[in-house]
């Protein structure tokens, strides 16, 4: 009987164990899960929201309306002021939800101080207001990016290295969501533009010489003594059958690593591929999130990196120079190119700085937060500096601005689709570096001459701010 | 405009209140617990009570609610109805038990008390007529209830009977396959004159009663043979009838049992790993075994199909947050089954989550006070009857909250005293009943030696 009352207790300490798992699996789910559960269009709670609830604003960082609700007649619309600037981003309402009105739609129809609200709306009679939602992008920034690429097809990516945040964020060919009833139809049927695409995040692209960052990285951490590297350019060589020139056949004649680079030497570059060989170069780009889930919440594509350490050398020389079966978006090579700036740690990208309800108070605050160590400190700083000459002495002189030091790479991208991609990555100051720019320009010819001179402006309107 | 206003901030401030109200009856209860060791008989007695005070202004809130949001006079008068038969049901159950109990647990009649007044007054919210055939059920189980006593008086040493316990047990538990019908999948139901019930609910009485006799002669290996022969055989055949949550508490009885009658680790978890070989066969066999796994893993692969019962589920419990949208506020009808299986995310949606929180404490107050009982019999056989009867309430508890919070892979069962089903709640009824009874016989016993 004595054995029977021990064994009894125990089974209630399994019991109890049992229960208590439930309770902390609830408390889990709510804190950690609930957020990202309920926004799912299945949830008939938010359709049923939206009958009486006014859809809080979306802003940007200096408080510029980039959605709002507004009365027409006796129903209500949504309205877009900064109409294509932030068609993209901002996404839209009227047919299924797009970009940040699907991502944060819970968050715009949730109804806070429901009791101040309910009382007020006893005397006057208003409908109860969603929460705000404060981004972290700059309308004034958006609008001269979108300027810049001035009706040609591409995208520009503006981000904070230290933080993550997103400060622009820009695609064309696009469209004026004030008038998607209209044009709804012409947008699907345009296949050759595919104007609802946003190329920022979802536009993938060979990213020709801005690969050599990767290439340079995989070879400095691989052999201690690449300052002995050499090499003699006549324009072309031939690697295991395989042709490769450089731009213009054009001789650098004796070349290192670091000259290789700022002068984007195409042949120097396939040595340097493949005395990186082909298990470094797939090891450096898994780590560098290629055919990985990037740290993003919208829509966006899986950058794609094929060569494995059974590759030939004829498809290592071309992955080395950033032509072959590799693909990546302008978002993933600006988060490359701030885990540079930030002294290979990579902040998580994010957009949304926070929430606010109608009486002006912030909920939901977000925090930077680091997301991963790309590249070892030393390695930074030294393709930091290899960035500096390609501004300084190398194909990247457009991009030069007067008593600021700027860092960045150049991409003239061969592709199917006829003329070159023009690329263009990089950083400024250098020391302290403000902003990361990715800008590409979709057969826009030459990286340096096309999209050097816009990430220029771009780095001249952030920092004159 | 005006009335709405009011009305909704009554809803609002309503949450706070219901909040309130089940912290104080836990807290209440664990008081009441406290003095009941230090024997302050006085203290006990008032801690009761306040218990009983609570349960009714949980009532009296509930449909004041519920009242105030009512569309037209017809809807009001039903509510009104309903409230009333409720309060005189709440009244009445507090006073009979007192009466024919004697000296029983008076805590744990306030919890299943409790409990119950949450499902009246959820069904009343999410469908008034289940709500209405809720009601007569919980009558009807008091009924056979308060029975028990006078029962177990005539049939002195009950334990004699096992046999009649068993053949009974297949008997009813073979019925579905000569006039059962099929319900959800699973063709465990039976149909007499239009009261259709489930026989593996009523089963579960007759089982763990053989459980206690058979196991409590325990001396060598060769007592088991029989009563795990006929365990094997109860759960197969609910498996046949794709019984899967019937299969598992019947299941979880036999092993929580075996173990306390053998004290056997041995045996325990060798029946777990037997299970668990059995349930990846299972896995690889059925059909319907793979489609809960796989939901379970991932629901929103198959979100408007398999996937659509616990998604919508999980953005109930999830949408509101701690203090949930007040009652009537939510969405909870668009879940299927809302008032049998998903009914704790009913609760969590519109009482909130810190609420459901306490209804999961509330249970576990309620296996407490079980494990209690069957802690202090003398004789074997009572404790493993308590143990057992406790075991059947905490195992489906577990299971179906379990389930709807995507813990472990959903099987479909009743939530105790709170889910709307005739058999189940019957069943609930009669197990506290039968604990119940075992310690107010316990309790006259040391009287009369004392």
């Amino acid at each position: 009987m004595n054995q029977l009352r021990k064994d009894i207790k125990k089974i209630f300490w399994l019991y109890v164990a049992m229960f208590l798992s439930l309770i902390l699996y609830l408390i889990k789910f709510l804190i950690f899960d609930s957020s990202s559960v309920i926004i799912n269009a299945y949830n008939p709670r938010l359709g049923a929201l939206e009958k009486n609830i006014i859809r809080g604003e979306i802003r940007d960082s200096k408080g510029i309306v980039l959605a709002r609700t507004k009365k027409d007649g006796d129903k209500w619309i949504r309205e877009y002021p900064k109409g294509r600037d932030f068609a993209h981003v901002v996404g839209f309402v009227q047919k299924g939800k797009t970009g940040i009105e699907a991502f944060s739609n819970f968050q715009l129809l949730e109804v806070s101080n429901k009791m101040m609200q309910t009382i007020n709306r006893m005397f006057s009679g208003d409908d109860y207001q969603g929460n705000h939602v404060v981004l972290t992008m700059d309308a004034e920034l958006q609008h001269t990016a979108r300027k810049l690429l001035n009706g040609r097809k591409g995208a520009i990516v503006v981000m904070e290295p230290s933080t993550g945040k997103i400060l622009a964020m820009v695609s064309y060919p696009d469209f004026d969501p004030n008038q998607l009833n209209k044009t709804w139809e012409q947008l699907n049927k345009d296949e050759e533009n595919s104007p609802l695409i946003n190329r920022a995040t979802q536009g993938l692209y060979p990213p020709g010489s801005i690969f050599k960052i990767i290439t340079s990285a995989a070879v400095m951490e691989k052999n201690e003594d690449w300052k002995e590297f050499h090499y003699n350019c006549t324009g072309e060589d031939i690697f295991d059958e395989n042709l490769i020139r450089c731009f213009n056949s054009s001789a650098h004649g004796e070349v290192d690593l670091e000259s290789a680079f700022y002068l984007s030497c195409n042949t120097g570059f396939a040595t340097l591929g493949i005395e990186a060989g082909g298990e470094q170069l797939s090891k450096i780009a898994e780590r560098l999130l290629f055919n990985r889930n990037l740290p993003y919440g919208l829509e966006y594509s899986k950058s794609q990196f094929r060569t494995t350490k059974d590759s030939k050398n004829r498809e290592i020389v071309e992955t080395a120079i950033g032509q072959g079966k590799t693909l990546v978006s302008p978002l993933h090579m600006a988060m490359i190119t701030s885990a540079i700036a930030n002294g290979g740690i990579l902040m998580q990208p994010y957009i949304i700085d926070h929430v606010e309800t109608n009486y002006g108070k912030i909920k939901y605050k977000r925090i930077p937060q680091s997301y991963d160590t790309l590249f070892k400190p030393e390695i930074a700083s030294q393709l930091s500096k290899m960035m500096t000459d390609v501004v300084n002495k190398g194909t990247g002189t457009q991009a030069k601005i007067s008593n600021i030091s700027v860092s960045g790479k150049t991409g003239t991208a061969q592709n199917a689709s006829g003329k070159d991609h023009a690329w263009f990555v990089g950083f400024a100051p250098t020391e302290k570096p403000k902003a990361v720019v990715a800008v590409i320009i979709e057969n826009g010819g030459s990286g340096g001459q096309v999209a050097g001179p816009i990430a220029r402006q771009l780095f001249q309107k952030v920092l004159n701010q | 405009m005006l009335k709405e206003s009011i009305v909704e901030i009554c809803i609002l401030i309503s949450r706070y209140a219901f909040l309130f109200i089940i912290f104080m009856f836990i807290w209440s209860g664990y008081k009441a617990v406290l003095f009941e060791r230090k024997k302050d008989i006085e203290a006990y007695t008032s801690k009761v009570f306040i218990q009983r005070g609570f349960v009714i202004l949980l009532h009296i809130l509930g449909f004041i609610i519920l009242m105030l949001n009512s569309k037209d006079v017809v809807e009001l008068q039903q509510i009104a109805k309903l409230g009333a038969l409720g309060l005189i049901f709440l009244v009445g159950f507090m006073i009979l038990t007192f009466l024919i109990y004697k000296k029983s647990d008076p805590v744990l009649w306030n919890c299943m008390v409790f409990l119950m007044d949450v499902g009246l007054i959820i069904l009343q919210r999410l469908d008034p007529e289940t709500a209405q055939s809720q009601i007569i059920r919980y009558i009807v189980g008091m009924i056979v209830m308060l029975f028990i006593p006078f029962i177990f008086k005539i049939i002195p040493r009950f334990e004699k009977f096992e046999i009649v316990y068993l053949v009974s047990g297949w008997l009813f538990l073979l019925s579905p396959f000569l006039f059962g019908e099929e319900q959800f999948g699973a063709r465990n139901w039976i149909n007499l004159g239009g009261f259709s019930f489930q026989p593996s609910e009523i089963v579960k009485f007759l089982f763990i009663f053989y459980l206690a006799c058979s196991l409590r002669k325990y001396h060598s290996i060769k007592d088991l043979i029989l009563p795990s022969i006929m365990s094997g055989g109860y759960i197969l055949v609910l498996v046949l009838q794709k019984d899967l949550g019937g299969a598992l508490i019947y299941f979880l009885t036999f092993l929580i049992l075996l173990y306390l009658s053998t004290s056997s680790y041995l045996f325990f978890f060798g029946g777990l790993g037997g299970a668990s070989i059995a349930s990846m066969v299972a896995y690889k066999l059925f059909s319907h075994v793979r489609v809960r796994v796989e939901v379970w893993l991932n629901p929103w692969k198959a979100i408007d199909t398999k996937g659509y019962q616990i998604t919508q589920s999980l953005f109930a419990i999830g949408t509101w947050g701690w203090m949930g949208s007040g009652l009537t506020r939510g969405y909870s009808k668009y879940i299927p089954v809302v008032t049998t299986d998903f009914i704790f995310s009913a609760i969590c949606e519109e009482f909130g989550n810190l609420f459901g929180t306490g209804i999961i404490i509330i249970f576990l107050i309620i296996v407490f006070r079980g494990i209690m009982i069957a802690l202090r019999c003398n004789r074997v056989f009572y404790s493993l009857l308590a143990a057992g009867a406790t075991n059947l309430i905490a195992i489906q508890t577990f299971l179906i909250i379990g389930g709807v919070i995507k813990f472990i892979p959903l099987t479909g069962v009743t939530l105790p005293f709170i889910s709307f089903g005739g058999s189940s709640v019957v069943t609930s009824i009669l197990i506290i009943g039968i604990l119940q009874w075992i310690q107010s016989f316990y309790e006259m016993k040391e009287e009369a030696e004392g």
